[in-house]
């Protein structure tokens, strides 16, 4: 059975003054209802992970958004949730432009999807209103053009174990969810 | 002021002023890194030890202020990367991009 062990819902503003708030807050409670731990690494990939959203939140949003953080006893879940525009992405190899929900849905698929000005990531389409980013190829780049400006959502996947976006069409929702096991 | 910067010889040594270095400032910063390279061969050292948290959209100007001085046969080197943001860089493999150094003495003395 899955206990959860505690649920913290923070609000975020349309400009932060200060990561740090919201990142000592979210590290305190998962600290306290999860196995998260002292351990360095996984601490400082927790860190980047919240900065990272929040980041995202602020770039995007333009709207009021959520950071909701649920803890059980051997995993966290962070949710990043805002009524902003949907997220949108296109295939590398076929320039195909994917919005949500995507239609038509042909059953699960892995593409090499660009992301922002000239980064991509490989995502798989789970759902007509579901993708997980996926785990990037080893990283290295060819020469200095190669390297990304933008590359905020590969820095979350890279931190935790799975990430998702969804939409929640009722809601108007985008939900970036974000969890670490441990 | 965000950043500041002194003169050292033919070395320009930032520091940045900030705790937290974020899409608020990177903008900001990456204009400051362009105006400061404006003469032959820039060389720059950027001491980081004030920044105890860096998001990807600040880490997105500093490799844009990198092509750029690149591109105009420059240098440009880290100091006093503190480990939180020393694991941002090694996540994003930019360890491997910029030369990186323990205090702004050895990232100084690197560019001479």
């Amino acid at each position: 059975m899955v206990v959860k062990t505690g649920n913290l819902t923070l609000e975020i503003p349309l400009q932060i003054t200060s990561y740090r708030f919201f990142i000592d807050q979210c590290l305190d409670f998962a600290n306290k209802n999860s196995g998260l731990g002292k351990d360095f690494k996984r601490t400082a990939k927790f860190k980047l992970a919240i900065m990272e959203l929040l980041t995202n939140a602020m770039k995007h949003g333009k709207v009021v958004s959520y950071l909701d953080i649920q803890c059980y006893q051997n995993e966290v879940v962070i949710k990043k949730i805002d009524n902003g525009e949907r997220f949108t992405f296109k295939d590398v190899d076929t320039d195909k432009h994917y919005d949500f929900p995507i239609d038509p849905f042909t059953g699960p698929s892995k593409i090499n999807a660009i992301l922002g000005n000239n980064y991509t990531l490989l995502i798989n389409i789970k759902g007509e209103n579901e993708i997980e980013f996926l785990e990037p190829p080893a990283l290295d780049y060819l020469s200095l053009d190669h390297v990304p400006e933008n590359f905020g959502l590969m820095i979350i996947k890279q931190c935790c174990d799975t990430f998702h976006y969804r939409y929640n069409e009722v809601l108007a929702q985008n939900i970036f969810e974000v969890i670490f096991r441990f | 002021m965000n950043f500041t910067k002194e003169i050292s010889g033919d070395i320009t040594i930032i520091t940045l002023a900030l705790v937290e270095a974020s899409l608020n400032e990177s903008e900001e910063f990456k204009n400051f890194i362009y105006d400061n390279c404006g003469n032959e061969a820039p060389k720059m050292v950027i001491d980081m030890s004030n920044v105890l948290y860096m998001d990807s959209s600040f880490i997105g100007a500093l490799v844009a202020g990198l092509k750029k001085v690149l591109s105009k046969n420059g240098e440009i080197v880290l100091a006093n990367i503190s480990n939180d943001v020393m694991a941002l860089f090694e996540l994003t493999r930019l360890d491997k991009v910029f030369k990186i150094y323990h205090n702004t003495d050895e990232a100084i003395n690197s560019l001479k």
